[in-house]
């Protein structure tokens, strides 16, 4: 089967004949066969009757005369020819004699020749009667049939050479040249085939005028489409450009939040370690990136709802404490030209910007001095937290340092501000966790307690402030201050149920503790009478 | 016209002539008829062509009464005597009797150079068979049958 598979047309035709002449020439040699088997029947009938004829006189001479040894020379001659197999001579004197060569392999009929007297009278006065030879007649039309089908090859064969060189050199050749030719054409070194000096008025010439035409067209189109080409090319990287080098970081989601493109400025404003694109996409956005998915998510849920754009400021997942990281995202809606709706969206980083509203911020509430919250931010927290579930057991004291204004006079600004920066972080240091120390102005301080039950941990953590305050400040090697501290205690709600009430009610209470000799905590009663009380003496030993 | 007439009846007249004359002159050389005779003490009282045929060419050695025959030839008439007998001519008869006296089984008749030196035979051997010239023929022999 090779041979059909072959690289060449004309082998592959070659085979095809090949094949044909086969078939035909079996069975053309199995007629022929057949033919030359009738033919050499035939044959041997013609010949075994001039056998006949020439043996007659001798065979009539011998059964005339009775005479056997003539008879077997007559017998003898016939059975050496080949055709014959077996020769009978009988007279009606009663001669008979047979002889027989060789074995027959098939029935063959038997030819008989009546005998005349040779002398006159027409009357029968035996017979001759002789077999052919089947092997013989097979052999023959064997042969005959095998120079047939041998001349018969030969000739188809010769016919087939010459077919397969006129195939070769009308067909093949050009072919193989435009197939060169061609393949040229396609590695960029040619732009059309040379007209075939041979084949110039028939099919295989009209092929090649065909194929120069579509290459002329091919080449002007190519030619276009180039021109086209580099201007879709810029146009792209314009747009590439504009897409990496865009400050802005912009995302295409699925339904359901999955990443589904995003530009490169994206990851790094979202500060995302790992450089391989591809592997962020399908990753849900919210989660990835955001410290609290769920306003994201939220917006996303919004988006789709009311079908607008969304805005919002989002913390960061890897956000820390020093440097919080805040970006401003716009998320919407969008139905894509297949009909499935998307969530584009656009994320800027406003750290920065965050971090100076945060500094401001800061400032704006905290005193520059002491660093602890100014009026306005204390009063606005306890006022929050007076309005909600928790505003239960809330303790505010108001504290004055006694003998600060002296100090101050004494040493300067510079000791009065050391003295009042340790005197906050004393205070820091004996409130709870979640307190709040606050700086009015000048020595006087607020402290919110919250949560603060039983009441007596407020009057043991006002015990413990005026200790700590009593101990002295030591600016140098030779100068240390002591001061003191007056506290007014104002409980929520038993004094007020506002910030300004329970503010005026520990007012009164310090001013009470003032004029009944300071470095004590005072607290109105039931009865509006104010009750100062003092830390006992001995604690001051314990506490040293 | 009438010349060229005559002339062609002329011609077809000698034409008719000359015919008769030759059928009376070879009527006239036929007349010498050939005789088969054997020995008067032989009971045979005739044979018939094919009888004396197979006798003369070999074919049988009796005669039809069992006897063996000995068959004789007259060397001058012998030619004639086969001709008559066979219609073939001399030459194949001999070719005949070459062939057969080849393979030595038999031989052909014995000859004898003239009609009285049969006679003699005939008369000496019952079982003989002869020919002559039917005008040589005497009593001394029985004629068996008679060729012409």
């Amino acid at each position: 089967m090779n041979l059909f598979n072959g690289k060449n047309l004309h082998h592959k035709l070659l085979g095809y004949i090949f094949l044909a002449t086969f078939v035909f020439t079996s069975i053309a040699t199995f007629i022929s066969f057949h033919i030359e088997m009738n033919h050499a029947n035939q044959k041997a009938q013609v010949m075994i009757d001039q056998l006949i004829d020439t043996i007659e006189p001798t065979a009539a001479i011998a059964v005339y005369s009775n005479n056997v040894q003539i008879a077997e020379d007559v017998l003898n001659g016939l059975l050496r020819n080949n055709v014959v197999h077996k020769a009978i001579i009988t007279s009606d004197q009663g001669l008979s004699l047979e002889k027989t060569k060789g074995t027959q392999t098939d029935h063959q009929q038997e030819i008989i020749r009546e005998l005349f007297s040779p002398f006159g009278t027409r009357k029968s006065i035996g017979q001759v009667s002789v077999t052919s030879n089947a092997a013989f007649i097979l052999s023959e039309a064997q042969d005959a049939a095998q120079t047939n089908a041998i001349q018969f090859f030969i000739l188809v064969g010769l016919t087939l050479l010459f077919m397969l060189l006129l195939v070769h050199s009308l067909f093949s050749k050009p072919l193989i040249r435009i197939s060169n030719t061609l393949r040229n054409i396609l590695a960029g070194e040619q732009e059309s085939i040379e007209p075939l000096e041979d084949n110039k008025n028939d099919e295989l010439g009209g092929l090649v005028i065909n194929i120069n035409k579509i290459l002329a067209l091919l080449t002007t189109k190519l030619s276009t489409q180039q021109v086209l080409r580099k201007r879709v090319e810029f146009a792209e990287k314009k747009l590439r450009n504009i897409f990496e080098s865009t400050s802005a970081g912009l995302f295409l989601l699925d339904k359901d939040g999955k990443i589904l493109t995003c530009t490169p400025t994206l990851l790094k404003i979202l500060s995302y370690e790992d450089n391989h694109l591809i592997a962020i996409n399908g990753q849900d956005f919210a989660s990835l990136f955001f410290k609290e998915p769920m306003q994201f998510q939220q917006m996303m849920q919004n988006a789709l709802e009311m079908e607008q754009l969304e805005a919002q400021d989002l913390m960061l997942h890897n956000d820390t404490k020093e440097h919080p990281l805040w970006v401003h995202c716009l998320v919407s809606k969008i139905i894509d030209a297949f009909g499935v709706t998307r969530f584009e969206g656009v994320v800027f980083d406003i750290s920065n910007r965050v971090a100076s509203e945060k500094a401001m911020h800061y400032e704006a509430n905290h005193d520059s001095l002491t660093g602890l919250l100014r009026r306005n931010a204390a009063e606005l927290q306890l006022r929050k937290h007076l309005s909600s579930a928790k505003s239960a057991s809330t303790i505010v004291l108001l504290l004055d340092l006694d003998g600060f204004k002296a100090a101050n006079d004494t040493y300067g600004h510079d000791v009065g501000d050391i003295v009042l920066i340790q005197s906050a972080r004393r205070l820091e240091s004996c409130v709870r966790h979640n307190d709040i120390v606050c700086r009015l102005g000048g020595d006087e301080f607020l402290i919110i307690l919250f949560n603060c039950d039983p009441i007596s941990t407020g009057f043991s953590i006002a015990e413990e402030i005026i200790i700590a305050i009593k101990k002295p400040v030591a600016i140098n090697k030779n100068v240390s201050v002591n001061i003191g501290v007056s506290i007014g205690i104002a409980l929520f709600p038993m004094h007020g149920n506002n910030v300004e009430t329970l503010i005026k009610s520990a007012d009164e209470a310090m001013y009470e503790v003032k004029r009944k000799g300071k470095n004590g905590y005072g607290i109105k009663n039931k009865n509006g009478i104010i009750s100062v009380s003092r830390p006992a003496e001995h604690t001051y030993g314990v506490r040293h | 016209m009438s010349c060229l007439r005559v002339l062609i009846l002329y011609f077809n007249t000698m034409k008719i002539f000359t015919a008769l004359l030759l059928f009376f002159f070879t009527a006239g050389k036929s007349h010498a008829d050939i005789v088969v005779i054997g020995n008067l003490k032989n009971n045979l009282q005739s044979l018939n062509s094919v009888q004396v045929e197979d006798i003369f060419m070999g074919r049988t050695r009796s005669l039809p009464n069992g006897h063996f025959a000995l068959p004789v030839c007259q060397s001058t008439l012998r030619p004639v005597f086969y001709q008559k007998l066979t219609t073939k001519p001399i030459e194949q008869i001999n070719a005949y009797w070459a062939m057969l006296a080849f393979r030595g089984q038999i031989s052909p008749p014995m000859e004898f150079p003239d009609d009285n030196s049969v006679l003699s035979i005939v008369n000496e051997n019952r079982d003989a068979i002869g020919y002559i010239d039917s005008r040589n023929v005497n009593n001394s022999v029985r004629v068996l049958l008679r060729l012409n």
